[in-house]
């Protein structure tokens, strides 16, 4: 599944998955102006990125970013920090 | 244009204070509705004396990324980095509940005393759950402001003794995180105030982040965040209305 194949309805359901190898060639770049990749690890350890980073990239070194897999997200477990 | 003509312009524009000014230069912003209620934002910032109480304050007016990141009390200090999935708009920036936070990197030294800080946040989003609306991204300590978590708001502002919750039914509103002096914490959750005793000592000294805390991503609209000294009750009280001001005029108030 691609970027093309989901609603803005849909954004929250899923993210981009990305290798190691991209993940660390977007860490701390920007995707849009004033705004910067935040690639994390959902809970199964894969290297995530999400939707508004691929739709909103007008960065010509990452709009490769608009072409990678979607896959649904499954968050780690929340901190309860109380 | 005629001398004339340059006089009668002249006699139009209307006079901003310096805050107001400032912010036009660096975001030549040109609404005048954003304008209008900048300039009130300020009057009533000095009316009710919360001026020189405030440190860093961003009103997320704009619609951008290159204009919310902006400090309305020094537009040159503590400029937001945006971080991960967030979409900006008239009402604000909303975050994705993913990844997306903004750092502000003020930290414990920014404030003149530990025992006298406040934070706070205006959120346009009711959900329940455990979302870090304010606080630290990788400390448990310190510096923390859930609201509408599992069993209400939840603020820390100073070590886990300086945790106070009160009840909470919503997330909507202005909430504050507030440490008056060394042993009280005053917190308003949409206009009302709660307290209670602390004996642990401020130490954090991490970079304080909005929408996200300890890894907890919030999937909230913020349409106002600020950061000050210790707010007294009748400071807290006139911050909520002149903060509810100014989102009625930008009509996003909740």
């Amino acid at each position: 599944m691609k970027l093309k194949d989901i609603t803005q309805a849909e954004w929250t359901t899923y993210v981009g998955l990305l290798t190691i190898e991209q993940k660390d060639l977007i860490v701390g770049q920007q995707y849009t102006t004033d705004s910067f990749f935040n690639p994390i690890q959902d809970l199964n350890d894969n290297w995530v990125i999400s939707i508004e980073e691929m739709n909103y990239c007008d960065n010509n070194d990452y709009l490769w970013v608009k072409d990678l897999d979607l896959i649904i997200y499954e968050p780690k477990v929340q901190v309860n920090p109380f | 244009m005629s001398y004339y003509h340059h006089l009668i312009k002249s006699a139009v524009v209307p006079a901003y204070g310096a805050l107001t000014t400032a912010w036009i230069a660096a975001t030549s912003e040109t609404d005048t509705t954003i304008i209008s209620a900048l300039n009130t934002l300020e009057t009533d910032l000095t009316t009710y004396g919360l001026i020189s109480k405030m440190k860093y304050l961003y009103p997320f007016v704009g619609s951008s990324a290159a204009k919310h990141k902006y400090n309305f009390m020094n537009t040159a200090l503590k400029q937001l980095t945006f971080n991960g999935g967030i979409t900006h708009s008239a009402n604000g920036i909303q975050l994705n509940g993913t990844n997306g936070y903004a750092d502000t990197g003020v930290v414990k030294g920014d404030w003149a005393s530990l025992n006298s800080l406040s934070f706070g946040i205006y959120s346009r989003t009711n959900i329940q759950g455990i979302y870090g609306d304010m606080g630290t991204a990788g400390s448990t300590d310190d510096f923390n402001l859930y609201s509408y978590a599992a069993g209400g708001n939840y603020y820390r502002v100073g070590g886990a003794d300086g945790s106070q919750v009160s009840a909470g039914t919503n997330s909507l509103g202005l909430f504050v995180g507030n440490r008056i002096n060394s042993t009280t914490v005053r917190c308003l959750s949409n206009g009302t105030i709660t307290g209670k005793t602390v004996v642990q000592a401020f130490t954090n000294t991490q970079s304080s982040v909005i929408g996200q805390s300890l890894f907890n991503y919030s999937p909230r609209q913020y349409a106002f965040c600020f950061y000050a000294d210790g707010l007294t009750d009748a400071n807290l009280n006139n911050l909520n209305t002149l903060v509810q001001v100014f989102q009625t005029t930008l009509s996003r108030q909740v």
